[in-house]
């Protein structure tokens, strides 16, 4: 329709809302907006960032499986132009730290405070030699026991380089301990069978556990398959109380991947196997070790482009992107 | 899933000097080795890796932030928990 042609008036009701009057007349401001668009210098780091926000919008959609989101991937790419997204893309700036959990396990609340003198995890991390896909920063396979000044003993993945086995503990002021690189585990590395594919992993069990009124101790072992036997690789008493065992956030994490880019394309599966817990009472007796279930955690993720391959509520899961 | 061994509990006896765990239902010790200083050994050569620990700390942070659930006064507690337990941080 030529501009001649057109008449204000909308074919639309115009909006009304209950409470204050709304305008009902149309005007024609079309000539005097492009003349203002006209002398507005174009800012193309604006335009490619929206591009570039587009394509992540789809990539860590949360709702769209992998099929849809590569439908929709090929028809931004169709209406943008191949060439004028990749460029976007590639100059996108990054930003400070996307950071979070790519999936995971948290406790609920009540689960995470369920323990008096100790507590413990066991839990196998997928963690395969690289990461592959788009990995060009950190990626933690990580998880805690619960308690508050317990350590982490964790797989660190930087880009495709060699990963490591650390320790950070919690109850420390040096925080980083143990830090092993791959190369050096092999004794430890297994293969565990789930849901039909074989995978990669590390036996990890880690406690903190009161030893006297005041003394606590966090330990940490590998279950050495060469061998048959666990291997005690860390330990450290320290001065605490229950309630910084029990309260606050640190702790709430059971076994996470946890991300510092977004999206992630392509990577190799990570997860988690066999996560077990066990209590030890008032009274220092231990309970028994039970799969971490739904109604004791939840999943979390920040849509950064993994997708769940298998979860069995809630010991055990796999991702990949 | 394959059933794999079945991981020992910890001990029951809580005494500093209590280094390997016991299977309850047995009583018996469970077959440990005492890996410290070998994985020590090797961690001393790794050397430190102040990015790293820069972005393990931040990402903390990051994780509180973006939680979905957490109310904002949780959020500030959590992280001001955070900020507390990296006072002195050496």
């Amino acid at each position: 329709m030529s501009e001649a042609q057109y008449a204000p008036e909308v074919p639309v009701p115009v909006p009304v809302v209950p409470g204050p009057e709304m305008p009902t007349e149309v005007a024609d401001e079309r000539e005097s907006l492009a003349k203002i668009t006209e002398v507005t210098p174009r800012d193309t780091r604006a335009e490619e960032a929206f591009i570039a926000s587009k394509a992540q919008q789809v990539r860590t959609h949360p709702k769209l499986d992998r099929a849809e989101r590569e439908l929709v991937l090929t028809e931004l790419t169709e209406r943008i132009g191949r060439e004028r997204l990749e460029d976007a893309l590639e100059r996108e700036e990054t930003p400070p730290v996307p950071g979070g959990v790519g999936y995971g396990v948290f406790y609920n609340t009540a689960f995470k405070s369920a323990f008096a003198q100790g507590t413990s995890l066991y839990f196998e991390i997928i963690c395969p030699t690289s990461p592959g896909g788009n990995v060009n920063t950190w990626l933690y396979l990580t998880g805690m026991n619960r308690a508050g000044l317990s350590v982490e003993a964790f797989v660190s993945y930087f880009a495709q380089t060699e990963p490591h086995f650390k320790v950070y503990d919690w109850a420390r002021t040096d925080h980083w301990q143990t830090d092993v690189p791959f190369g050096n585990l092999g004794s430890y590395f297994g293969t565990t069978s789930a849901h039909g594919s074989s995978y990669q992993t590390l036996g990890v069990w880690n406690s903190t556990y009161q030893i006297s009124s005041s003394q606590w101790r966090n330990e940490a072992l590998l279950y050495n398959r060469a061998a048959g036997r666990w291997d005690l690789f860390y330990r450290y008493d320290y001065t605490g109380t229950q309630a910084e065992q029990t309260g606050g956030w640190i702790g709430s994490w059971g076994p996470i991947v946890e991300t510092f880019q977004s999206p992630y394309v392509n990577t190799n599966r990570f997860g988690a196997l066999r996560t077990m817990l066990i209590s030890r009472n008032s009274s220092g007796a231990w309970g028994s070790w039970q799969l971490l279930s739904a109604a004791n955690s939840y999943i979390r993720t920040d849509n950064v482009g993994f997708f769940q391959v298998f979860l069995d509520p809630n010991y055990a899961f796999v991702v990949d992107s | 899933m394959v059933a794999g061994p079945e991981p020992p509990v910890p001990s029951n006896d809580p005494s500093p000097e209590s280094g390997e765990p016991i299977d309850p239902r047995t009583g018996k010790r469970v077959p440990t080795q005492d890996m410290r200083e070998e994985f020590a050994r090797i961690s001393a050569r790794s050397g430190r890796d102040p990015d790293a620990e820069r972005a393990f700390v931040e990402n903390k942070i990051e994780m509180i932030r973006t939680h979905p659930t957490l109310s904002e006064a949780e959020k500030t507690a959590a992280i001001a928990e955070l900020e507390e337990r990296l006072m002195g941080e050496t």
